[in-house]
């Protein structure tokens, strides 16, 4: 959304108008569902967090000066929501998803004869990988990775500094190449 | 450099926050440690995973519009919270303003009634006088398929609002829905007539967000003819900021027939919105009060009444502020 029209349905926003507040959340709503999805690997927590988060940003609304963008402060929103819904709910991968996905070092179950693992595998075995990140390392991911922020809006997504943003998806990497070795080469 | 600093960089050179210098660092690191080489492909392997594993979004009318039941629920918490006792205050008070205004109106209107029959009557003469080559002050000339009194009714009304009003007319544009979300809009134009029949207008848009600073919304002056186009822009005065608004508005006026004048304004916002359409119709056309209904596509918009101001002088015209 250009930032002009923002501005305006910002300003229209503020003063009560839902319909405006509707066009900032259809702007900004498959992003910030996808965020949500990541953080919970689940579409009914996704939803929660969402309705969640735009109750917060409603109410929020007149104590958002404009200096960021509408869709930064909000996938902020989000993603504090989105873990404190994680750290409530506790979630964690099942122990026997990554069994059956094999210890490291060893060829996937199924796999082809020449040891590759199908596609389908390889993205399990990353949905089981993210979800064992931290939750700063999987924010990172998510919003670097996963929805192509630039370090500099992720960074303020997670109110941290660039140099710590970059860190956070370096290292989130790392961890994921390790676990998913087996896959990748 | 270190291999661990390397793995930082491979990791920055794949979402493209990596400069060219070090660029060329990470390349020659490459080209001679197998390590940190096996770590770029497994790590653009990755990528390529977390490409082609999109999110699936909900579908369906409760996705596309879902804050509807959000904003239901957050409408009866502001109810309880005695929002709607404010409103309905506000709303009465609009209600015995608009009484107070009608019934002073009223009286007004029945003498000017009389006195615009006289004046048109005057114009009427005058254009057949013009029309003989008599001389005398100059009468508006009919637009090509209509007749001198078809088209002098409603200007010669029109026009009279400036003689009757003074130069200034005050034209209040509320909208009830908007009234309760705290926005208004004042419109005040200038009218002037002239020589030709036809009458200038300066119309200024005064708009305010509860809390906020009014907002200035100004047009030049704009003919008005019946059966003619008239082209203006409404821009904000004031600086640039978060409450800039602009619009592109052409103004249509032309003769619904029965004494009434009919009225479009495109508005087109500029930005992502589409065009706008506010229509509805002026009428009767004679001085005095009447809804104007501006209603935009598929949304309740706003409703302009024509106000007497109650000491504005009378026989007075004269050009725009």
């Amino acid at each position: 959304m250009h930032r002009d029209a923002e501005r305006a349905l910002l300003a229209e926003a503020k003063g009560g108008n839902a319909t405006a507040f509707e066009a900032l959340w259809r702007a900004n709503r498959d992003g910030a569902y996808r965020l949500a999805y990541r953080m919970t690997r689940s579409h009914a927590d996704a939803d929660d967090v969402l309705q969640d988060a735009w109750l917060r940003a409603y109410r929020g609304l007149s104590g958002f000066d404009g200096r960021s963008q509408f869709g930064t402060w909000f996938m902020r929103i989000v993603l504090r929501v989105a873990v404190t819904h994680l750290r409530k709910r506790q979630r964690r991968p099942a122990p026997a998803q990554l069994a059956s996905a094999g210890a490291a070092g060893s060829a996937p179950a199924g796999s082809d004869p020449a040891g590759r693992a199908s596609a389908g595998e390889l993205q399990a075995a990353l949905d089981d990988a993210v979800a064992e990140l931290s939750l700063n390392l999987r924010g990172a991911l998510a919003l670097v990775a996963f929805e192509g922020m630039s370090y500099a809006e992720a960074a303020r997504v997670q109110q941290c500094p660039e140099g710590t943003l970059a860190w956070r998806v370096a290292e989130a990497r790392r961890r994921l190449a390790d676990k998913l070795a087996p896959y990748l080469d | 450099m270190q291999c661990d600093d390397i793995q930082l960089l491979i990791s920055r050179e794949l979402d493209g926050e990596i400069t060219e210098l070090q660029s060329r660092n990470l390349g020659e690191h490459l080209a001679g440690c197998a390590h940190c080489a096996a770590f770029e492909r497994r790590c653009r392997a990755l990528q390529q995973a977390v490409h082609a594993s999109p999110t699936p979004l909900p579908e369906g009318t409760d996705w596309d519009q879902p804050s509807l039941r959000w904003t239901a629920a957050l409408a009866r918490q502001e109810r309880r919270e005695g929002r709607r006792v404010r409103l309905l205050l506000a709303a009465a008070c609009v209600a015995v303003a608009a009484c107070v205004a009608v019934s002073a109106a009223h009286v007004r209107q029945r003498r000017r009634e009389s006195e615009l029959e006289a004046r048109i009557v005057r114009l009427e003469a005058e254009a057949r006088t013009a029309q003989k080559g008599a001389g005398g002050d100059p009468s508006p000339a009919a637009l090509p398929g209509q007749s001198p009194r078809d088209l002098r009714e409603p200007v010669a009304a029109f026009a009279a609002l400036g003689d009757y009003f003074g130069p200034e007319l005050r034209w209040m544009a509320t909208d009830g829905a908007q009234t309760e979300l705290g926005i208004t809009t004042e419109a005040s134009s200038l009218v002037a007539t002239q020589d030709d029949g036809t009458v200038a207008a300066e119309i200024r848009l005064e708009k305010t967000v509860r809390d906020q600073e009014p907002q200035l919304i100004s047009a030049p002056s704009l003919v008005i003819v019946p059966g003619a186009e008239a082209n203006f822009r409404l821009a904000p005065t004031g600086t640039d900021g978060p409450k800039r608004f602009r619009y592109c508005c052409t103004l249509d006026a032309s003769d619904a027939g029965g004494g009434l004048l009919r009225v479009a304004v495109q508005v087109t916002p500029e930005g992502d919105d589409g065009p706008v359409v506010l229509s509805g119709t002026i009428g009767p056309a004679r001085p005095g009060t009447g809804p104007i209904a501006f209603t935009r596509q598929g949304e309740v918009g706003y409703v302009l009444y024509l106000s007497v101001p109650p000491d504005i002088p009378r026989g007075q015209s004269g050009g725009q502020t």
